[in-house]
């Protein structure tokens, strides 16, 4: 038992108010309250997260820029109900998967060519989607996080080390002690 | 497609600029390059907590013991970051730590020298992360996706660790010329080790031209080292203090620094485990990872009881 590997939840952050969230990486936990905590340990110790969610990984469809020009997605009609997928993906030069739509579908396969024809003329260059269902979320219904951002660290703040001006400070006293000498 | 094909139209992809996830096609050689940096820079930063580690409760004063926590803490959630960028090209967590455990896995050769001075933890700070960001904000840049996205978020971090370092170090050096003597003993030890920490040099460097094509690395270990003592000498020289190397000196002709040449054999010999400190390092992970076990266990039990319970209900 102890040899088992914790399941993976990928984590996302939301880096300020009313901004779209982005991945941030991954935590090990045995469920999803355990991976919302571990999340806020890892990615909520920076003054930047206002909200982290947390999925486990196997409900995530991952495709990359190669997997999508090969992409072709078991369409027909399931008897599923249909439900939100979020989607998350890389556009241009950045590395970085950001929250793009969300999309309805009634599985993954189908929810990732919906985001694909949705995003279409978009720049993509790589895509996730996960049903809306499976994660868990820091923020309640008015967008108020169940953890306290980490806004006021004074030692998460250049200005509590003042290199520049110390170095400046020092450069000072050696010219004048050299003016003196 | 036949492999000569695959890997030019990899190599025309990293040319164009384009970042690797891990869906995507790969050379075998890729893979086990980026796996083999991952898995000992993620072991660097957990070992890494060590050192420093020792001083919290010595800290001399809050301010200061805050700022330690804040930077040991900082190092648990690096290696985590990298841990995952690691797992994302099929390696388990229990395999790299289970691979560190044992001495198979590599990490940087400056956590296994001791820490006996206040003066260590700024030196470390400032040395140490300042050779880490040059390192680490080239890998930013790097093309495996995961890799770069854990870079990007450590270089932002490790910019404040060089700083809160680089103040202790200053705060000494300006202080009692018992504090500045403290630095400056303190300097001598850490100089060496931390102009190892750039890796071998290029001549004995087989991988870097390959590296270089794949957009892994975008500098050489002598070029970051170069630019590593281009950076901090003056600033080191500006607060009395003096690198332990009467060799070393600014070139005008060559516009480059010469210093007396580097105790590679020492490297290697810290790196492979007879280092003053390994035996201690990797002991003290070893005991961590045991004495946490019955956590572990508890966790797993208490999910299982849970999803049985929810099942029955």
């Amino acid at each position: 038992m102890t040899s088992a590997e914790w399941p993976v939840y990928q984590v996302f952050e939301r880096p300020a108010p009313e901004r779209p969230l982005r991945a941030a990486g991954s935590v090990h936990a045995v469920d999803s309250d355990m991976a919302l905590q571990n999340a806020w340990a890892v990615y909520g110790r920076r003054p930047t997260a206002v909200g982290l969610w947390v999925v486990p990984r196997d409900r995530v469809l991952m495709k990359s820029k190669e997997e999508l020009a090969g992409f072709s997605p078991r369409l027909e009609a399931g008897t599923d109900r249909e439900q939100t997928y979020c989607v998350f993906r890389r556009s241009g030069a950045k590395v970085v998967y950001e929250q793009a739509t969300s999309v309805l579908a009634t599985n993954a396969e189908q929810a990732m060519a919906r985001a694909v024809e949705q995003l279409a003329g978009e720049d993509c260059q790589a895509c996730w989607v996960f049903p809306a269902a499976a994660l868990i979320s820091s923020e309640g219904v008015g967008g108020e996080c169940s953890f306290a951002p980490q806004q006021h660290k004074w030692f998460r703040d250049h200005k509590s080390f003042p290199v520049g001006a110390l170095l400046r400070d020092a450069r000072a006293h050696v010219e004048e002690s050299d003016d003196d000498a | 497609m036949d492999q000569q094909t695959r890997v030019a139209a990899f190599e025309a992809r990293i040319a164009r600029g384009e970042t690797i996830e891990p869906g995507d096609w790969m050379p075998d050689e890729y893979r086990r390059q980026l796996l083999r940096m991952m898995s000992q820079h993620a072991h660097s930063e957990i070992v890494g907590m060590l050192p420093e580690g020792e001083w919290i409760t010595r800290a001399p004063s809050l301010k200061r013991k805050l700022v330690l926590l804040a930077k040991v803490q900082d190092e648990g959630g690096h290696g985590q970051y990298l841990y995952d960028a690691a797992e994302s090209l099929g390696a388990t967590r229990e395999e790299l730590i289970a691979a560190l455990h044992s001495g198979r896995a590599k990490y940087a050769n400056v956590f296994n020298y001791p820490v006996p001075s206040w003066a260590d933890v700024g030196m470390i700070g400032w040395l140490v992360d300042l050779a880490a960001i040059l390192n680490q904000s080239m890998l930013a840049k790097c093309s495996y996706g995961p890799y770069a996205r854990a870079m990007l978020r450590i270089c932002s971090e490790e910019t404040f660790h060089k700083k809160q370092g680089q103040e202790i170090v200053i705060t000494l050096a300006r202080g009692t010329p018992e504090q500045k003597a403290m630095a400056q003993e303190s300097l001598n030890r850490w100089w060496w080790p931390t102009l190892m920490q750039f890796g071998y040099p290029d001549s004995e460097s087989p991988h870097t031209a390959t590296l270089k094509r794949w957009g892994v690395k975008t500098k050489s270990n002598d070029e970051l080292r170069e630019t590593f003592i281009r950076e901090i000498v003056p600033e080191l020289r500006l607060l009395g203090l003096e690198p332990p190397d009467p060799e070393l000196r600014f070139d005008e002709a060559s516009g480059r620094w010469l210093h007396s040449p580097i105790d590679f054999d020492e490297l290697k010999r810290v790196v492979n485990g007879d280092g003053p400190c390994n035996a201690a390092r990797i002991g003290a992970r070893i005991k961590a990872h045991e004495d946490g076990a019955w956590v572990r266990e508890a966790m797993l039990a208490y999910s299982s009881k849970h999803e049985l319970s929810e099942a029955g209900a």
